[in-house]
């Protein structure tokens, strides 16, 4: 199943795989903007281009044109280093998204993701644990109190709820019996997917994605009415950005790894896989933009005490009885 | 070849980074410095061949334990630590120099020595960090040992919520 590959190949596949998601988070900034616009009766960018399609290049310009500012006692390194680390361990995430078995490009068999480990969803975790430091470092060296606040939140809200996550994603690994995505997504297309033999545990994973990627209702790091803007308030220009789309690759790579480990991958019939992950991946993110269209913010202790005494009880129950059925009925 | 420039640059990092946690005087630098220790680590630990130690040593060490020393360092302020008088005075250079005298025969004590890799070729180790090699012998081989400590953990987990519980107690009654 697995094809050995040349090392030019795999560097292409790297660029390719980045490329596809830096494009791919460009575009979902630009929907996000038009359906927030709709579901508030309004019209969203529609000037630039067709249909305001060259949008994000414009954004882009613009915010290249920016001062890149550094502000008076803020800790220069890790206020630079900060920005780079967010952004590093996101795009690294996409790696790990199987987007399909095996393809052929010029004569050559190559695998439709970017690498498989037998510890992949730790990995993921892993990368994720690295970029909340982005943020923690970020909010710190910018010397500004709101900042620090910011960092603050983001520290304990993302170590809440990353432990309910974690608990979610173990029912699948007792079912698959395996930590490698290619392998979930393989055992979901010779059983059913995994959202029908998990569904609590597929709620509270969607609960805690919002809450990993900081939207709302889960925007406690960046509350703007309380905190001006958290981590971010002392960024500018293409940190900023380096920031925003950091949030919006992260989405990516959740939904595709909520995708993966629940809703099949890329099984499906007639289309293409990949097609069909990029289906699935929107219609997560479609749910991630609606959220913020409907919801207000929590209270800061609203957060904590759902994340500590709702969804962690929700997920453990869920982690013991699927432990119990997969010990008793499904022994190999 | 391109295992062995691993190394260098996970070993380099790792001792970069500890010294950077003991020499470093502003503590939150410190941490910063002991999240690159233990991400070193955990690329020498994927070297060894055991990849769910190395992105458990992430998850646990730097993605939960270092978050929260942060945490409590950011909102302790900036205020220097309380640190008494340097009261060693020219007399600095003697520690120094029993630490530095104790490095190098630790050195030629190493290199001297037969451990496994000095003199002769490592023994291929079996498979001992992969997923399914550490369940077996957390739940098999070990499982003993390994519901005693996760008990030990129970333990420590709620004498720090009843000390917690203490103190919140107490400030309420003033």
């Amino acid at each position: 199943m697995i094809v050995h590959e040349p090392f030019w190949l795999m560097l292409i596949k790297a660029a390719l795989l980045a490329f596809v998601v830096i494009t791919i988070f460009a575009y979902v900034m630009l929907a996000e903007r038009k359906l927030l616009g709709r579901f508030q009766a309004r019209y969203g960018p529609n000037r630039t281009g067709l249909m305001g399609l060259m949008q994000p290049l414009a954004d882009v310009l613009k915010l290249v044109f920016k001062e890149d500012f550094t502000p008076r006692g803020a800790n220069r390194v890790l206020f630079h280093i900060a920005p780079a680390l967010v952004i590093l361990t996101a795009v690294t995430g996409i790696a790990l998204i199987p987007f399909g078995t095996t393809g052929e490009i010029l004569g050559h068999e190559f695998n439709m993701y970017g690498t498989d480990l037998n510890v992949s969803v730790l990995v993921l975790f892993a990368l994720a644990g690295i970029g909340f430091y982005g943020l923690i470092l970020g909010g710190w060296a910018s010397g500004n109190k709101y900042s620090l606040l910011g960092a603050a939140r983001t520290a304990a809200q993302l170590v809440s709820y990353e432990v309910a996550m974690g608990l979610s994603i173990i029912g699948v690994v007792m079912i698959s019996q395996s930590l490698s995505l290619v392998d979930i997504v393989h055992g979901q297309m010779t059983s059913v997917w995994y959202i029908l033999l998990q569904p609590v545990g597929f709620l509270v994973f969607l609960v805690a994605a919002v809450a990993e990627t900081n939207r709302v209702p889960f925007d406690l790091p960046e509350a703007e009415s309380e905190l001006v803007a958290g981590y971010l308030t002392e960024y500018a220009g293409l940190k900023f950005a380096m920031f925003a789309m950091a949030e919006y690759v992260n989405m990516i790579v959740l939904s595709g790894f909520g995708a993966s480990l629940f809703l099949g991958g890329f099984d499906g019939p007639w289309l293409p896989g990949w097609i069909w992950l990029l289906l699935k991946i929107f219609v997560f993110l479609f749910g991630f933009i609606w959220l913020r269209a409907t919801l207000p913010r929590l209270r800061y202790d609203q957060l904590m005490r759902f994340g500590w005494k709702v969804l962690l009880p929700i997920a453990l129950v869920n982690l013991v009885v699927t432990a119990i059925v997969v010990g008793v009925f499904f022994q190999n | 070849m391109a295992e062995r420039i691993a190394f260098a640059i996970a070993a380099a990092g790792a001792l970069g980074s500890a010294l950077g946690v003991i020499t470093l005087r502003n503590p939150f630098k410190a941490a910063v410095a002991l999240i690159g220790t233990l991400v070193s680590v955990a690329l020498l630990f994927l070297l060894a061949a055991a990849p769910f130690v190395a992105a458990i040593q992430v998850i646990v060490y730097a993605g939960a334990i270092v978050v929260l020393f942060l945490f409590v360092i950011a909102y302790l302020g900036e205020d220097p630590p309380l640190m008494g008088p340097d009261r060693t005075g020219r007399w600095a250079f003697v520690p120094a120099t029993g630490v530095g005298v104790a490095a190098v025969i630790g050195l030629v004590a190493l290199l001297r020595s037969s451990l496994p890799g000095m003199r002769a070729r490592f023994a291929e180790a079996s498979d001992i960090g992969s997923p399914r090699a550490i369940g077996e012998a957390f739940v098999d081989r070990h499982a003993l040992i390994f519901e005693a400590t996760s008990l030990v953990l129970l333990i420590a987990a709620l004498g720090a919520v009843l000390l917690a519980r203490r103190a919140v107690l107490g400030e309420r009654g003033r």
